[in-house]
């Protein structure tokens, strides 16, 4: 009966059944969709909200200046440092200093480098002679000392500090027409597996317009085509992200030593004179404060409003009442370049913390920590799981036996204290903080996933196709990865979807009790530890919205794979 | 022509001595293959044949040594005069698909549902011939072609669920003589197929051991597949073989009771109208085989002698090499 149809056209095959399946639930539609989107908001965090400009155009007139007042300093120690010996510079050394002179060579001929680049690259093309000169100099002298030959250092340190005085009084010279130059310091802030992130999610989110296009477009539509070119959708997809990522680390300009550049102040205070600038939508920084602002609510309330003093128009924090005539002055809060407006609804829309951080920023920043821990946890215990659940079931026996009570005695442990002792005890200088929490959740969380393998392998071992492949001389490896893993693919996958969620909950609850991530990396759940007052009900309801929002959509997610994997429960046609 | 073979039938490839399987549960002991002896030779065909449950199965998983534990094998199994009950399961893994293959009988199930056929049947030659990928799935191509896949290379990218089930068959077997094999074990290999199939794959087998010279044991338990395809047939009750001889022998002069109630049921043998011919009772269970002669319960012969002592299996009727393990086998004939 199903014959004829089956020869009329090649047969869906399982993905296209499980695809199809999954097409059909409207709400694994809506969380997939609002699961991209909150990725996306991670993802793209720095573009969205950031304290430097996307691009800027202008003079810093204030690194100019530092520039040249530091040159011939900073090439004196470095003369001195290139015809020194080892022993005298150990002698010398900063106390506390671990570095030993070759470290400190280096370090003084990167800082009269960078110093002399600035110069150059500010003055006119026709100025620049000078400052090549000096350049070419401090190389030269550089080698020497590499080389330690004394004698060849002293006469190259005297001839580079003769050099950076010319230089100085050239910059001085050209003081008045210096050139203007273009910088992308927000792009130049990013690694490049950020873009490659970046790239990658543009694929993801692009989907529901790519695919169908190049179905209709570039492979007619004929469904035997699209299937055949699954995997190079997938390769196209995987492939140009990593390419634009290797591109971005070899040619992106290094992010400048110090790049702590407070754009926004010194745009404010005419040190850096800006012909164009243009800041991210957001132009607040994860970790830049307001003082004045404390725990300043959502501006598109009215218990927001303040004075130009710094003082709230209204609700309990409002200018104190005045029996005596006296009012104590306010703090005017300080509204930056390319910020809004001091009682725009956009200043801060989901309010701030004590320090005046925006909530909104520090919850798009929080969000890479928190959804990466999820992540990275569910991967990690998977693995552990799998390989454990894999053994236990597909061996049996006192392999089985051993794995099963070493599951119980991790299970009968309350999952919470292990994770709060265990994050408690580990040294943040040792593990950093994040390394450590997807560890702790991973190596408590595993029983589950281990489980459910152990389960899948026992049934599966039993089957005709496993006791095939060692009538065909497989070796027990091979079995368990090529033929029984795949198969047992399923309900561990959903597994992994679900304990997504549970490390977010558990990441949550650690940092809400003041273990796990520390400041000034914001996670969602540290968001929620800011304030535990009532009063400040936006910085627990929003973190937490975002904390439920993903963990419901993961559900949502896992429990749609579930059903459609099942095909006793698939929605009739 | 057959008489010329026989003669010129050189050492047997695989001869099996003695086998015994038991598997230790909580009722006792269940000796299901109870000293099994035969022999394999070069290009032909040996078809063994029994009622469900009475050992045929673990029979071929003994000589592989693929009995799950707790089962246990003791005997001879010598592979071209090595033996392969001293091997390491190293060195037996080795044998394994390599000289020693075996056909299911549900392709289906014995098909890993996630791989494409080509990979599948390439698999065995990546482990065994260490063949680099493309080769493999170059010969993977020819081999399934071999065995009469149609448009091999287009067959070779599918999965066993876009497969008919003579096809999904075609391809164990590509699987199984991938490696070109000296021995072949057949496990019910047509039982899951309709009979033009079935016909089909019995040629396929004949036609692949005219050319690679394989030895094939032909397990079933339907006579006319044998009748068709086997030049010698053991006949297997409860765990033992009780006759044995070449095809035409065994059909026209049958020595055993058992044999001869079988050849009774045959719907072919009974005239237009008749009911059926059926061989009273049930085998019995494994973990209590009866004393003596284990068919007595349910043989029209059986008297005390065959409670007492068990019969051998002997030379019978005037034919070389027909042996029987029955007390009264003369009378049997005459049956």
């Amino acid at each position: 009966m199903a014959e004829p149809a089956a020869r009329a056209g090649p047969p869906a095959d399982a993905w296209d059944r499980f695809f199809a399946e999954l097409g059909r639930r409207r709400l694994f539609k809506l969380a997939a969709a609002l699961l991209a989107l909150l990725y996306a908001s991670a993802i793209y965090a720095p573009l969205i909200a950031s304290d430097r400009p996307y691009y800027m155009e202008g003079i810093d007139r204030g690194a100019f200046a530092a520039a040249q007042r530091e040159l011939v300093g900073v090439t004196r120690s470095l003369a001195v440092l290139a015809a020194e010996t080892e022993e005298s510079y150990l002698a010398r050394r900063a106390q506390g200093s671990t570095w030993d002179w070759g470290q400190a060579l280096e370090a003084e001929a990167a800082a009269a480098r960078r110093r002399g680049q600035i110069l150059r690259d500010a003055l006119p093309r026709g100025r620049r002679g000078a400052l090549d000169d000096y350049l070419d100099g401090i190389e030269g002298l550089l080698d020497a000392g590499r080389g330690r030959r004394i004698d060849e250092a002293l006469r190259a340190g005297e001839r580079a500090i003769e050099l950076a005085e010319a230089a100085r009084r050239s910059a001085e010279e050209g003081r008045a027409e210096l050139v203007g130059r273009a910088s992308w310091p927000l792009f130049a802030s990013l690694s490049a597996p950020e873009v490659f992130l970046m790239v990658s999610w543009a694929f993801v989110l692009g989907w529901p317009l790519w695919n169908p296009l190049v179905n209709r477009r570039l492979l007619g539509g004929e469904r035997a085509r699209i299937r055949r070119h699954r995997r190079t959708k997938l390769a196209v997809a995987l492939g140009t992200p990593l390419a634009v990522a290797f591109a971005w680390a070899a040619l992106a300009p290094s992010a400048p030593a110090l790049d702590a550049a407070p754009y926004k102040a010194k745009l404010a205070s005419g040190a850096i004179e800006a012909r164009r600038v243009v800041f991210p939508p957001i132009a607040l920084g994860f970790a830049e404060t307001h003082m004045a602002e404390g725990f300043r609510p959502p501006t598109w309330t009215q218990a927001s409003r303040m004075d130009a003093e710094g003082h709230y128009s209204r609700g309990p924090r409002r200018r104190p009442s005045d029996p005596t005539g006296f009012t104590p002055p306010g703090t005017p809060v300080e509204v930056r370049w390319g910020e809004p407006a001091l009682n725009s609804a956009l200043r801060h829309p989901l309010g701030t913390d004590a320090l005046g951080r925006d909530l909104l920023v520090r919850l798009l920043w929080g969000g890479r920590v928190s959804l990466s821990i999820g992540l990275a946890s569910a991967a990690l215990l998977t693995v552990i799981g799998v390989v454990l659940g894999s053994i236990a079931g597909y061996f049996g026996g006192l392999a089985d036996m051993a794995i099963s009570r070493l599951i119980e005695v991790v299970l009968c442990i309350p999952a919470l204290y292990l994770v709060l002792m265990a994050s408690a005890l580990v040294d943040p200088a040792v593990l950093s903080p994040l390394v450590a929490i997807v560890l702790i959740i991973a190596l408590v969380a595993w029983t589950g996933v281990a489980r459910l393998a152990r389960a899948e392998f026992l049934r599966l071992r039993e089957s005709e196709f496993v006791l095939a492949a060692r009538a065909l001389g497989l070796g027990a490896p091979r079995i368990i990865v090529r033929h029984v893993l795949p198969n047992a693919l399923g309900p561990i996958l959903v597994a992994a979807a679900f304990a997504v969620a549970a490390g977010i909950l558990t990441e949550s609850v650690v940092s809400f009790l003041g273990f796990g991530i520390q400041h000034p990396v914001p996670s969602w759940g540290s968001l929620v530890n800011e304030s535990r007052s009532a009063e400040h009900w936006w910085v627990q309801l929003f973190p937490g919205l975002a904390i439920f929002l993903t963990v419901t959509c993961y559900n949502l997610v896992g429990e749609a794979i579930r059903d459609s994997l099942d095909p006793r429960a698939r929605i009739p046609a | 022509m057959s008489g010329a073979q026989e003669r010129a039938a050189p050492a047997a490839v695989l001869e099996v001595r003695d086998l015994r399987t038991a598997f230790a549960a909580d009722g006792g002991m269940a000796r299901a293959v109870d000293g099994v002896s035969f022999d394999l030779f070069e290009g032909r065909t040996l078809g063994l044949v029994g009622e469900s449950g009475c050992g045929k199965s673990a029979t071929a998983l003994s000589i592989l040594r693929l009995i799950p534990p707790p089962g246990r094998v003791a005997g001879s199994v010598r592979l071209r005069g090595r033996e392969l009950s001293a091997l390491d399961d190293e060195a037996m893994r080795a044998v394994r698909g390599a000289e020693i293959a075996m056909v299911f009988q549900e392709p289906m199930s014995a098909l890993n549902p996630v791989f494409t056929v080509g990979w599948q049947v390439a698999e065995a030659l990546l482990v065994h011939r260490r063949l680099g990928k493309r080769d493999a799935r170059a010969r993977a191509i020819e081999l399934l072609a071999e065995v009469g896949i149609a448009d091999a290379a287009l067959r070779a990218r599918q999965y066993p669920h876009q497969l008919s089930g003579g096809m999904r068959q075609r391809v164990m077997i590509a699987m199984a003589m991938a490696c070109r094999p000296a021995v072949l074990l057949a496990d019910e290999p047509t039982t899951a197929l309709d009979v033009t199939v079935q016909a089909q794959i019995l040629e396929l087998f004949g036609e692949l051991q005219r050319k690679a010279g394989t030895a094939l044991l032909l397990i079933t338990h339907d006579l006319a597949v044998v009748a068709e395809a086997a030049e010698r047939v053991a006949v297997m009750y409860a765990g033992r073989i009780v006759e044995e001889a070449s095809t035409v022998e065994l059909f026209e002069r049958p020595r055993h009771p058992y044999t001869i109630g079988l050849l009774r049921s045959l719907p072919e043998r009974t005239p237009r109208g008749r009911p059926l011919a059926a061989i009273p009772g049930s085998v019995p269970s494994a973990f209590d085989w009866p004393s003596g002669c284990r068919f007595r319960t349910r043989c029209p012969l059986a008297r005390a002698l065959c409670a007492e002592r068990e019969p051998a299996l002997e030379p019978a009727g005037a034919e070389p090499g027909h042996l029987a393990a029955c007390h009264f086998q003369e009378e049997a004939a005459r049956l």
